[in-house]
């Protein structure tokens, strides 16, 4: 008996170690890293990737194939793998040619974090991308269309402008004299693309093909414009040039009404509060971080509250749902909707304020992003607030930001706020 | 103890299972894998390269509100990865401009056989081909083009107003034509053919002997054209040349190497480095020299690059020719184009080269992208101006201040226009 038992046994045991051996390779097929680095190793060289092999090449090992073919081939060694994966996802941002998406390096991400919480570095003002046509009027571009083209001058229809949107109060923009409205047209001599600098070149193109102009008068005015197309930079670097950096000296040109105003500014840093109350009681809010508090506070036994939403610099949706919250009973307040996947994302007060005091909206041109989505809520049930001021800034999209290693990141425009009621102002 | 050993056993037996694929490929599991065993997640410090681009891919397909294509996008994701090596000679070429390039640097294709300028009302026919199809079908220099098979043209760019000119071999293409002088539009019904691209144009310079040559790019034709026309400027008993290489930017290294073996050979033409490595050298070939007894006088500026710097650095290196005009780019590197399974292909730089002078031409740019420095300095530097002139559409040969100067530089040292001397 005992014999069998044995035997039995180590049969068993056996069995339990082929179980185990099994099991273990099981367990890494579940867990695996490591299978990516098989389908790599498979596929040791690039010469998958090569036309002459004419087999198909699954996106993932696509990206895999043409790193090896650089780092096989490329005169220099290839060593930083993931600046090539920033590389890749800055260009996929820039690729949808949109003034909302951007990619940030680090320096610009961080400036670009700092404004959300209201602090600004360089001349101290919020620059935004504007999408203007040769006349300069703003444009507005259809859902199926890239919002402006990645190529300054290739479609004169879509000329990038940047624009200031807000300056921090007592900031070094405002004290040279910049406003909001005003838009840029060269940051230290180098000319950004504008539908003014269009039209001098479209005048000197028609002037170039005159039979009847000398050849002195046309070399004059191409050498004149030579320099400027030379030196002219991507409306994004002109942004980096004045909202990155904390010391220095900018020479700016802008443009208010067609008069050129040249200014020079140092560099600093500077706020936009979130929270300021004014003489006759007016509360600036400014939807950063932590600010729905000050608001709970301020609304405290008073049955009127004048909110000022101009000059509104970046904001969180979500500090906006909390604030609007305080001041709006609960339901569904319109959506957010991607015109392209046709998903609808409502945005829904689950408990609000059932009592809410009389309010009354201060907005203007420069009340943009959750600053606009929640004048727009409120103005979009009859009665439940008086808006006054002016026409907001056609900006109410949902941005998100997404951080990537070496502290870059980008932001991707997801939806457009679509009030529940269009409201007749 | 038997129920310990039988654990023990089962324990390895587990890991065994575990480690399998790493043993297989003759190494130990990393740290990584390892700690999957315990159930820590394998994310690691840093993400995986891999994992940043395909979840910016996918966040952009799922979630971004504007017109985006996923074809469009990974190939944007290539372009960028490979622009961030930071070479802007080292390129990802999507389906679409691998074709352009390949016919840019093959140095033909199926048209009518005129090269196109940009016109407010279409665009102008700057040069019409001899024999070519344009020609044939009446086509003339400075035509205008206002429409193609019956659609409009005007505003439309230059490089798209060709692309729809060319086409398919055999098949006609209507050119609605404006002509100065002609009083209604004109229509040129041309049949499209395989046109080979000159690359070099030769006549004397008008009211001398002197010959010019422009050669606007090194393609698997231009030796032979080159050729041509050194022996057109025989006939005509040319006493100086000036080989115009502006706006040239460059092509097939062995091309150079033909055309400066006509002047010297078995020397030294450049040496390609990978790194520090020498790869390889480019040596002019033997038994193709021709007997130059003139000054020649080698045209270059700032658009001038790769084997236009070559060929030019080659001849002043070598003391052959006089450089006139304007710094070139400063390109110095050499390229292989990869063609890739779906069509796409990826330019890389694979070596630099160094000409025998050994001096650095690097082109060096600021964070705008703006010239800082580099390119080969001319010998005598001249500012390029352009010059009325009554001969200006009859000949192929500039009137600008730059061919003025070279001419004189020719004169200077034969004499001609001086009397004999």
């Amino acid at each position: 008996m005992n014999e069998t038992k044995k035997h039995l046994f180590t049969a068993a045991s056996v069995v339990l170690c082929c179980a185990a051996t099994i099991g273990g390779l099981a367990w890494r097929n579940k867990t695996d890293v490591g299978a990516a680095n098989l389908v790599v190793a498979a596929e040791a060289n690039y010469e998958g990737l090569l036309a002459s092999t004419g087999r198909y090449v699954p996106d993932e090992s696509y990206y895999t194939n043409l790193v090896k073919l650089l780092k096989e081939r490329y005169v220099e060694s290839v060593a930083d793998e993931t600046k090539l994966a920033l590389g890749s996802v800055k260009e996929m941002v820039l690729s949808l040619s949109d003034v909302k998406s951007q990619y940030m390096d680090a320096d610009e991400f961080k400036a670009y974090n700092a404004e959300m919480n209201g602090r600004y570095e360089g001349i101290g003002a919020l620059l935004v991308l504007d999408v203007r046509n040769a006349q300069g009027k703003q444009v507005r571009p259809k859902a199926r269309e890239g919002q402006t083209t990645p190529d300054p001058g290739a479609d004169p229809n879509k000329i990038p402008v940047v624009r200031v949107a807000a300056v921090t109060p007592g900031g070094p923009a405002e004290r040279a004299g910049v406003r909001p409205g005003d838009w840029v047209e060269s940051v230290d001599g180098r000319y950004v693309l504008s539908p003014k600098l269009w039209q001098e070149f479209e005048r000197a193109r028609d002037i170039a093909l005159r039979p009847d102009v000398s050849s002195d008068k046309k070399f004059q005015i191409r050498e004149k414009l030579q320099a400027k197309a030379e030196s002219m930079i991507m409306p994004m670097r002109a942004i980096r040039k004045l909202a990155v950096g904390q010391e220095g000296t900018v020479r700016v040109l802008f443009n208010r009404n067609g008069t050129g105003i040249p200014v020079e500014i140092n560099k600093g840093v500077s706020m936009l509060p979130a929270w300021t109350i004014i003489a006759d009681g007016t509360a600036v809010l400014r939807f950063q971080p932590g600010v729905s508090e000050r608001l709970r506070d301020f609304l405290v036994g008073k049955a009127k509250v004048r909110l000022d939403l101009r000059q509104s610099g970046l904001g969180s949706m979500a500090e906006m749902k909390k604030c609007l919250a305080l001041l709006a009973p609960r339901g569904t307040y319109g959506a957010f909707i991607n015109k392209r996947t046709k998903k609808s994302a409502p945005m829904v007060i689950a408990a609000g304020n059932e009592r809410p005091p009389m309010i009354e909206l201060l907005v203007d041109v420069t009340t943009r992003g959750p600053a606009e989505v929640f004048a727009l809520a409120l103005s979009s049930k009859p009665g439940a607030a008086l808006v006054t001021g002016g026409k907001t800034a056609g900006e109410s999209d949902r941005i998100e930001a997404f951080p990537l290693p070496e502290g870059h990141g980008y932001t991707l425009a997801m939806g457009v706020y679509q009030p529940a009621i269009k409201v007749a102002k | 103890m038997r129920y310990a050993i039988t654990l023990l056993a089962l324990a390895a037996c587990f890991v065994l299972g575990f480690s399998w694929r790493d043993l297989r490929q003759g190494k130990l599991p990393d740290r990584q894998t390892l700690a999957a065993i315990v159930g820590k997640p394998a994310t690691a410090v840093s993400i995986a390269p891999k994992e940043v681009f395909k979840s910016a891919y996918d966040n952009i397909l799922r979630n971004y509100q504007g017109a985006v294509d996923e074809k469009r996008l990974r190939f944007a994701g290539m372009r960028g990865l490979v622009a961030a090596l930071g070479d802007p000679h080292t390129m990802f070429f999507d389906p679409m401009q691998a074709k352009d390039f390949a016919i840019e640097t093959e140095g033909n294709f199926v048209g009518i056989g005129a090269r196109l300028g940009p016109d407010p009302l279409g665009a102008v026919a700057v040069i019409v081909f001899d024999n070519g199809p344009g020609a044939r079908a009446g086509l003339r220099k400075g035509d205008v083009i206002t429409a193609v098979d019956g659609v409009s043209v005007a505003g439309k760019a230059t490089e798209d107003i060709v692309k729809v000119i060319r086409g398919k071999e055999a098949t006609m293409v209507r050119l609605k034509i404006i002509r100065s002088g002609a009083k209604q539009p004109v229509t040129v019904a041309a049949r499209r053919a395989r046109v080979v691209l000159p690359t070099v144009e030769t006549d004397l310079v008008p009211g001398t002997k002197i010959g010019y040559m422009s050669v606007s790019g090194f393609t698997e034709r231009t030796t032979e054209q080159f050729d041509a026309g050194l022996d057109k400027l025989q006939k005509l008993q040319a006493i100086g040349l000036i080989i115009d290489l502006r706006n040239n930017g460059g092509g097939l290294l062995t091309t150079a190497r033909d055309m400066l073996s006509r002047f010297v050979e078995d020397k030294l033409v450049v040496k390609l480095k990978r790194g520090d490595t020498v790869i390889d050298e480019e040596r002019t070939l033997t038994g193709y020299k021709r007997d130059f007894r003139y000054p020649v006088v080698v045209l270059v500026n700032g658009q001038s690059a790769s084997a236009s710097e070559i060929f030019a650095g080659v001849m002043s290196d070598y003391k052959l020719a006089t450089l006139v005009g304007e710094h070139t780019y400063g390109k110095m590197s050499v390229q292989n184009v990869y063609m890739l399974v779906d069509g796409s292909s990826a330019k890389v730089t694979i070596a630099r080269y160094y000409i025998p002078s050994g001096r650095e031409i690097g082109r060096k740019v600021d964070d705008d992208g703006i010239y800082l420095s580099g390119g080969l300095p001319p010998d005598v530097l001249v500012k390029y101006r352009e010059l009325d002139s009554k001969n200006a559409s009859k000949s192929i040969v500039p009137s600008d201040s730059q061919v003025q100067k070279s001419v004189e530089i020719i004169q200077a040292r034969t004499g001609e226009g001086r009397g004999a001397g």
